[in-house]
């Protein structure tokens, strides 16, 4: 862990120049060119994913420049990819308080004070980076996301579902990179589906985002040997046309033809009996006058071949409503057709 | 350089929309919850119940103040942990920073759509009990008569989840404390066992249930006294209507949630113990608002006076043995346990014929508006001393009069 002086003169401020470009910041020159290989080289490790390394020379190199905004910036966010988050929130505290006219750090440290937990730090953290730059969007964003996270915290609460359903999902950006005139964005919680990300095998993702390393979720037998079976095949073809029949019989209150959709074995969110289940649906659809589903995103995870997990983004609207959420459906074939056997969703 | 332009237009955008979220709210919300027309008394909430500080946040959310709104949410959630009503209010308030908010809980995300209408619901009733103008000090305009014995009564206004405590105050009944209640899953006006609805009438509490009981009724339990003569008169069945409580998960239920019975939060419940603990509590469950009342009980006081009054006359006409005048009193429709009108008055004819001295006192005479669609209706009980040269009874009583074109009559008489 480095001590706080490390960073502590000003000297050296090399790598700046590959990144002033279009930048309006003007207070930091560089005088010194030759760590600028260093400096690539650190970059290439990162744009190839190689993150431990990446770390590594960044801190050798902080040793022989210690004050390096950028630096010390991209050591920030490589450990909170890392998920070495004391580290990175060290390197993001120090920015904030050696310039606290930039907002970037302070918009990296809520990201991570909110992927920890610690809202209220968080939202410190970004009001402070837009009350010096009131037209920072990416904060403004992230507040926004923030309170949404914490609605969502609220939500949960009332209905009971905090134990049992999906983690609320931030989508805070963590800025990658400091005086970027690109502001290249990336979700912190891009996870769609909490399958995706489970194994570290899997992640063959250059914009990992930080959340991956903290998906603490129980991994069920299936959404282990789904990683194997995430290629397309022709069954996923066939899973793609019943989901846009479903959506559709749905969608234009066709009840019984979407009821046919459910096998037998269904099971009920509330537990209850199959027949009352499809009554209860009956009543809500049919009330309703108009319905849209729409789904986006949609990720079909195979497990042999008469086994399906299938997520995607739902947005459903009705007369009165229009909610946005992550669609889980298990499904099973049997006699050569589809059927649901279990619906979840998470929340947005 | 356009795209620098662009990208800066577009921060521009983004926090002008973020500045005007925050102002969408109040507008919003308080239109769903504070139509302009009603004044809210803030007298009120200076006792600091859950409730009041529920209802003291979406006051402050009407006018506006947000950030107020919310700290005084996060102190009743802090005081009452399992109230889910404040988190869906601080979900919202929260929310409201991100984006618009068309009503309480809409923007959600809940799926559970029967889940966020009974929140709405809940946040109506709890919202308009302080918002119906009622000075609850004042005599309610509840036709009911207590005595020394009884000295309680409970009013539900199942429409409203509401339940009043009066006391006796000289005959007159007074205002004690009130609570939100929960009721049936499909409403009032049970009719047979598992509808889910609460019954409708006058009802009196037993004693509190002794056996251990899961969480689910919370601290304490009290049966009612349904099905009463009414209810088997009309063929309705079921049984097992308790007041009881809450269970710990939830502070309270939403308003209609049981199988019939009436819920109270826990923390109300044990207030009211200390009365329920007392035996045969009357309960009237009625379909009327207080509101409701004042317009239809405007003449309350001539009114119980022309009740007592009916009953006075019946008990001289008996005692005098006028048979005409005193089977006058009873309702063509007339019923109990072993007869109607014919045998009733056939009966009482043979007995009057012989023209024996007796005479009888009333006393303890309480009486209680029945709620009932078609006529006025009043359950009244009083003690029985009934003097004969041959007999000599002390009863308890019970007789259902109605209001038939102007003129009280009884339809059940019996013992109770």
């Amino acid at each position: 862990m480095p001590e706080k002086n490390e960073y502590s003169n000003i000297k050296n401020l090399k790598g700046f120049l590959l990144f002033i470009l279009l930048s309006a910041f003007t207070f930091f020159l560089a005088n010194e060119i030759y760590a600028a290989d260093d400096f690539k080289s650190i970059m290439q490790l990162i744009e190839k994913g190689e993150k431990e390394k990446a770390a590594q020379q960044i801190d050798q190199y902080l040793k022989v420049n210690p004050n390096e905004p950028q630096v010390i910036f991209i050591k920030g966010v490589v450990n909170a990819e890392l998920g070495k988050y004391n580290e990175a929130i060290q390197a993001f505290t120090y920015l904030t308080k050696k310039h606290p006219n930039l907002p970037e750090p302070f918009n990296n440290l809520a990201v991570l004070y909110a992927e920890l937990g610690d809202y209220d730090k968080a939202q410190q953290a970004l009001e402070t980076s837009i009350k010096t730059n009131p037209s920072y969007a990416t904060a403004h964003i992230n507040l926004g996301d923030l309170y949404t996270k914490r609605a969502t915290v609220a939500y949960n609460k009332a209905l009971e579902i905090d134990k049992t359903n999906i983690q609320a999902k931030t989508k805070l950006s963590l800025i990658k990179k400091l005086f970027n005139a690109n502001d290249i964005k990336v979700s912190v919680a891009a996870p769609p589906a909490a399958t995706t990300q489970v194994t570290p095998i899997n992640t063959p993702n250059p914009s990992s985002p930080v959340a991956a390393n903290t998906q603490t979720q129980k991994k069920s037998p299936q959404e282990e040997s789904n990683v194997k079976n995430n290629s397309p095949n022709n069954g996923e073809s066939e899973i793609n046309i019943f989901i846009t029949e479903w959506i559709a019989v749905w969608s234009s209150k066709n009840i019984d033809n979407y009821l046919t959709k459910y096998s037998p074995n269904f099971k009920t969110p509330n537990g209850e009996s199959f027949a009352d289940w499809k009554n209860s649906r009956k009543i809500r659809i049919l009330g309703k006058e108009l319905i849209k589903v729409e789904a986006t995103d949609l990720k079909i995870l195979k497990n042999g071949e008469n086994f399906a997990q299938v997520n995607f983004k739902q947005k459903y609207t009705s007369n009165n409503l229009t909610q946005v959420s992550n669609k889980t459906l298990l499904i099973r074939k049997e006699n050569s057709a589809w059927f649901i056997e279990q619906e979840y969703s998470g929340k947005q | 350089m356009k795209a620098i332009v662009k990208r800066i237009l577009e921060k521009k955008i983004l926090f002008f929309l973020t500045i005007s979220f925050i102002f969408h709210l109040p507008q919003v919300l308080s239109e769903e919850i504070f139509s302009p027309n009603k004044n809210f008394d803030t007298a009120e909430l200076k006792y600091e119940t859950p409730e009041k500080l529920l209802i003291k946040s979406l006051v402050e959310i009407s006018e506006g103040k947000i950030n107020i709104a919310l700290e005084t949410i996060e102190s009743l959630i802090k005081k009452t942990p399992n109230f889910k009503l404040a988190y869906i209010i601080k979900g919202d308030l929260l929310l409201a920073h991100a984006k618009q908010i068309n009503g309480i809980g809409d923007e959600s995300g809940i799926e559970n759509q029967e889940g966020i209408e009974n929140f709405k619901n809940e946040a109506k009733v709890r919202i308009e009990r302080y918002l119906n103008n009622i000075t609850l000090d004042d005599e309610p305009k509840i036709v009911a008569q207590l005595n020394e014995k009884n000295k309680f009564l409970l009013y539900i206004d199942a429409n409203n989840s509401r339940l009043y405590l009066y006391g006796n105050n000289n005959g007159k009944l007074s205002y004690k404390d009130d609570y939100y209640i929960s009721i049936g899953k499909n409403g009032f006006g049970k009719e047979y066992h598992g509808d889910k609805k609460t019954p409708v009438g006058v009802y009196f509490t037993g004693k509190k249930i002794k056996e251990s009981l899961s969480d689910f009724y919370g601290n304490a339990a009290y049966p009612l006294s349904y099905p009463n003569e009414i209810d088997l008169k009309n063929k309705r069945n079921g049984s097992g209507i308790w007041i009881h409580g809450t269970p710990k998960s939830t502070y309270n239920r939403a308003p209609r949630a049981s199988d019939g019975c009436v819920v109270l939060s826990n923390p109300d419940l044990v207030k009211l113990s200390s009365i329920l603990d007392n035996n045969q509590i009357p309960v009237i469950i009625s379909f009327r608002s207080l509101k409701e009342l004042e317009s239809a009980n405007k003449n309350l006081n001539e009114k119980k006076l022309s009740i007592s009054n009916a009953i006075e006359t019946w008990r001289k006409n008996w005692e005098e043995q006028n048979t005409d005048e005193y089977l006058n009193f009873y309702s063509k429709s007339f019923f109990n346990e072993k007869d109607n009108y014919s045998s009733w008055s056939d009966r009482k004819r043979r007995i009057q014929a012989e023209k024996v001295n007796i005479s009888i006192k009333l006393s303890e005479i309480t009486f209680f508006d029945y709620p009932n669609k078609e006529k006025e209706m009043l359950l009244v009980d009083f003690e029985q001393d009934y003097k004969s040269p041959t007999i000599n009874n002390k009863m308890n009583k019970r007789q259902y009069w109605v209001n038939e074109n102007n003129e009280w009559r009884i339809i059940y008489e019996g013992g109770s």
